[in-house]
């Protein structure tokens, strides 16, 4: 009988030694800080006209999908004017603020900004490019028409490998990364 | 000298009654057994049998066969001896009429063992719940696919599909949490609350899977609500040294798959048994009638030992296997956001490249999976035995979106899962006379979960610790069998929510409980009847999902005030087995009280992504109806004909409607043409089969994307034999599933949104035992 139960000590702790297990070194009552995800929390379309800074227009979710309900500004324009206008995306999750916009400008080969306007007097012209002359949409020149009020869609494509190369370029591809609808009201 | 030797012995137990009716008070029942060489097949004459009981002696013909008759119900020991004084295999193998016992002894026990008489057909406990296996040649055939595709070749098994390498088994309607897996005894402790996490296990350990409901199914856990699914490795070897390799290769994905094992019992250290195992597989993109799927290739290696020592009325066993896969995902199913997914739903053609690879590109999952487990066993006397397990397992899973995080440094996964289990169970097997026989133990568990990356679920330390019992009871006609089972569970969870650390805790106490009878209506028949209570406490992504669920298109809220299910399952069923006609027919009820899923939020979400529906974990009570039919006859010498039929009804009794996600109708008529034996070809057969799903009708409305797609019909033919090749039986299949490269969406393939079902795909194996050392 004690012979028995020190073979069978001896047969487990033997084999014991050909487990190759593995570990999880973190713990679960620590979890990870929320903000070391990645997110896109913040859009900023920052309006100016020439160099004097307009307005910045703003949808905000801090807390990233779900949770807490974003904020979204409305884009108040005066008619008749061209505005220069530049979009900033950011990771206000994190401290300090991550600058999301300056990764895209660095992979703008394979992003593009896409902007659809409904029924407002707004039109939307590209202001850059990417290396192949397809414009990217981070900068823009907006021009105001008569008073009205209509929405803006801007969209963020992801489109690796799939980017035009000549043109400017096509919505239908890629994924979607961002999509804002903004409330647009121009007024004389 | 009684020299030990082993055999393969093949048992048939019958209850034979003696057309010459006596007034003497002879029993009829006999015992009828065939006497086997497991390695060479042969049948060994002049084995010698002892019937301890009755001081009968007898011994096997030259077809190895021999009887025992004019016996009364009650045990009885049989002894063998081998007279030849070879030494043999190690098998004992009790084959009853309409069921199977497999009996695996010990060296030191081989040469004896006991046998019960009643006057109903004798089983297990486990053979007694309803149970349906797959073995065999089916499993082999099953094996080539993975292990949730194989499962589907079961009667009232689905598949729940996220593409075509993921596939989770539906038992009559209840799948994900509801399903509990066991690998080689152990509970399989994953990420199993994702619809996209499909089972870590390697099929090529198995040998049997089964699945079961019933009594025996407490000792499982308290929240078997839909069944339980056995993967049983073979028993270890005795003696010699044996191997069996498999290899398999599938044309729909241009895939793979090499397999091993080594079973080796050295002469020179007495008691003990090893195995080696491993797998390679490797598959591509896969086709589908019109078009290749981009990046679904899969890549895995698995591998597993085992090591058993027996020392005399004890034994120990280790067993440790590992799991490691790459799974691409399809790579238009990412999508960013609903206008993607409206987009990708009304194209006809995926917005994916067309060509086959073998690269696994982004999106894809990263899954390994550990398991170890140490077994201690005492048998105490011929009618106990006691054994105690510790097991651990880690599971790792991570998942890589379409692209790299924009502010990540390198190719980081953007979820990352850590999950380590460690359970121990203590059971004491008994059976206290011929009629009455059980299980009772304790088991316990803790497990802790961390997450890194994007937030879904939260950290979480998981305890259970529950005490079951469960026994059987033969009387005459019927086997009665009862289980009981009590759970204790905490739920400890950590996350941050807005910024703050929140640790909720919570408790759940319950009980589940069932009772199930058999009563045997003829020789030929016999009725059987389950009632079942399960209880099933929230998961942690019931309770605590939030965010963005990619792929679904989807936010997902989870409820922390959610309350256990608990489930009452009413189960009936009618066997009838003639030699020409055998049948079985299922029906069953199934009522969820707070019952679990996911009701759609009236307003979607607004994100930066874009707008999405939303979801909340809510609960109702649910009500599923349906019935499982399989029928089998032999119109000739030579053909069998059969019919298998699942059909289900599922209703939400508060909102009165439809349950969403629901399997289909499917009926599959085969043919089944079998070829005489030769010395060379052993069971040759061939099968023509068609699978027939019907459009899934009752849904709930308004709240999917795309409603259920059309029914299909799909042809498919198998064909298999064993092939004697030196003293070894091959085995070879060929099967050909969708031979019409139908153009089909199956209602459960979450992907359906996204691309057509596999085309026609030609699966080969090739089974070869090698025995090195008999």
């Amino acid at each position: 009988m004690k012979k028995n139960l020190l073979n069978i000590a001896l047969f487990v702790s033997l084999s014991f030694t050909l487990f190759n297990c593995k570990k999880n070194k973190d713990d679960a009552p620590t979890p990870q800080a929320p903000n070391e995800q990645e997110q896109i929390t913040t859009l900023h379309l920052i309006v100016k006209e020439g160099s004097t800074l307009v307005d910045t227009f703003s949808f905000k979710d801090l807390d990233g999908p779900g949770g807490n309900a974003p904020t979204l500004e409305t884009i108040n324009l005066t008619a008749g004017k061209t505005y220069s206008a530049l979009l900033l995306l950011l990771d206000q999750s994190k401290m300090p603020a991550d600058t999301i916009s300056k990764d895209v400008e660095e992979e703008k080969n394979e992003h593009q900004f896409f902007y659809a306007v409904t029924m407002a007097n707004l039109s939307v012209q590209y202001n850059d490019v990417d290396d192949n002359g397809v414009p990217l949409g981070l900068k823009t020149l907006m021009t105001t028409a008569g008073a009205s009020t209509g929405t803006l869609k801007v969209t963020l494509k992801h489109q690796p490998n799939l980017k035009p190369k000549t043109g400017n370029g096509d919505s239908s591809l890629g994924e979607t990364d961002v999509e804002v609808i903004f409330n647009v009201n121009i007024v004389n | 000298m009684i020299r030990l030797f082993y055999l393969c012995v093949l048992l048939f137990v019958q209850n034979v009654y003696l057309a010459q009716a006596q007034k003497t008070p002879t029993c009829h029942f006999s015992i009828e057994g065939k006497v086997l060489d497991l390695t060479t097949g042969e049948p060994i004459q002049d084995a010698s049998v002892y019937l301890t009981e009755r001081r009968l002696h007898t011994t096997c013909d030259e077809r190895g066969l021999f009887r025992f008759e004019h016996l009364c119900e009650g045990r009885y020991t049989l002894v063998f001896f081998n007279i030849g004084n070879q030494e043999l295999d190690t098998l004992l193998r009790v084959n009853g009429k309409k069921t199977s016992i497999t009996v695996s002894l010990q060296k030191d026990t081989a040469q004896s063992f006991e046998l019960i008489i009643t006057g109903t057909k004798k089983d297990s406990i486990a053979e007694q719940s309803i149970v349906t296996t797959l073995k065999g040649t089916q499993l082999d055939a099953a094996k080539m696919v993975s292990l949730g595709e194989g499962l589907k070749s079961l009667p009232g098994v689905y598949a729940q599909q996220s593409g075509v390498n993921t596939f989770k088994p539906v038992i009559q309607g209840l799948s994900g949490n509801r399903v509990t897996i066991y690998n080689n005894g152990v509970r399989q402790e994953g990420q199993q609350w994702g619809s996209d996490h499909a089972p870590e296990i390697d099929p090529m350990v198995a040998d049997e899977i089964k699945v079961i409901k019933g009594a025996g199914t407490v000792r499982y856990g308290s929240d078997i609500i839909g069944g339980v699914i056995l993967v049983n490795p073979a028993p270890l070897l005795d003696h010699g040294l044996k191997s069996e390799w498999f290899v398999a290769g599938n044309s729909v994905n241009k895939s793979g798959t090499v397999s091993g094992k080594i079973d080796w019992a050295p002469h020179r250290i007495k008691g003990l048994s090893t195995r080696i195992q491993g797998t390679l597989k490797r598959g591509g993109n896969y086709k589908t009638p019109r078009y290749y799927l981009d990046n679904t290739g899969i890549s895995e290696y698995n591998f597993s030992w085992a090591a058993r020592k027996a020392f005399n009325r004890f034994y120990a066993e280790v067993y440790y296997s590992q799991f490691n896969t790459q799974t691409g995902i399809f790579s238009g199913s990412h999508i960013g956001n609903v206008s993607d997914l409206e987009k990708a739903i009304q194209s006809d053609y995926p917005l994916a490249p067309n060509a086959f690879s073998y690269e696994i590109a982004r999106p894809y999952q990263q899954v390994e999976h550990e398991l170890a487990k140490v077994e201690l066993g005492v048998k105490l006397n011929r009618k106990q035995k006691l054994s105690w397990d510790i097991t651990r397992q880690y599971n790792y899973r991570a998942e890589y979106d379409k692209h790299k995080a924009y502010n990540s440094n390198g190719d980081a996964p953007q979820l990352q899962f850590k999950i380590t289990t460690y359970t121990s169970t203590l059971n004491w097997k008994h059976r206290f006379n011929s009629r009455l026989s059980g299980d009772i133990g304790i088991n316990g568990m803790t497990q802790e979960n961390t997450v890194a990356g994007r937030v879904f679920i939260p950290n979480f330390i998981n305890q259970m610790i529950g005490a079951y019992w469960s026994e059987q009871l033969s009387t005459g006609k019927w086997v009665w069998e009862a289980g009981l089972r009590y759970d204790v569970r905490n739920l400890n969870a950590y996350f941050y929510k807005n910024n703050v650390l929140e640790r909720p805790t919570y408790q759940y106490h319950n009980y589940a409980a069932s009772l199930g009878t058999t009563l045997a209506l003829s020789e030929h028949s016999a009725w059987n009847f389950l009632f079942s209570r399960a209880f099933r406490s929230p998961a942690v992504n019931e309770l605590f999902s939030e965010g963005l669920h990619h792929g679904v298109a989807a936010i997902e809220t989870g409820n922390e005030n959610l309350s256990p299910e608990k489930a009452y399952n009413l189960l009936t069923g009618y066997k009838i087995s003639k030699s020409k006609f055998s049948s079985e027919f299922n029906v069953y009820v199934n009522y969820i009280e707070d019952f679990i899923y996911l009701r759609p939020l009236p307003d979607p979400v607004l994100t930066i992504h874009g707008a999405f529906p939303a979801f909340e974990f809510t609960q109702t009570n649910a009500f599923l109806y349906g019935g499982d039919v399989l029928l089998a006859y032999q119109l000739h010498k030579h053909i069998n004909i059969g019919c298998k039929l699942s059909m289900l009804s599922a209703r939400d009794l508060v909102l009165k409607e439809y349950l969403i996600n629901m399997p289909p109708t499917r009926i599959e008529p085969s043919i089944a043409y079998q070829f005489k034996n030769t010395t060379r070809f052993k069971d040759p057969t061939f099968i023509l089969s068609s699978t027939i799903v019907f459009k899934k009708e009752n849904v709930p409305a308004d709240i999917d994307y795309l409603p259920p797609p059309n029914g299909y019909a799909l042809l498919n033919a198998q064909a298999f034999t064993k092939i004697k090749v030196g003293r070894e039986w091959w085995t070879a299949g060929i099967k050909g599933t969708n031979l019409l490269n139908t153009v089909y969406r199956d209602y459960l393939d979450r992907f359906r949104y996204y691309h057509d079902a596999q085309g026609i795909s030609i699966q080969v194996f090739l089974k070869v035992p090698i025995t090195l050392k008999p």
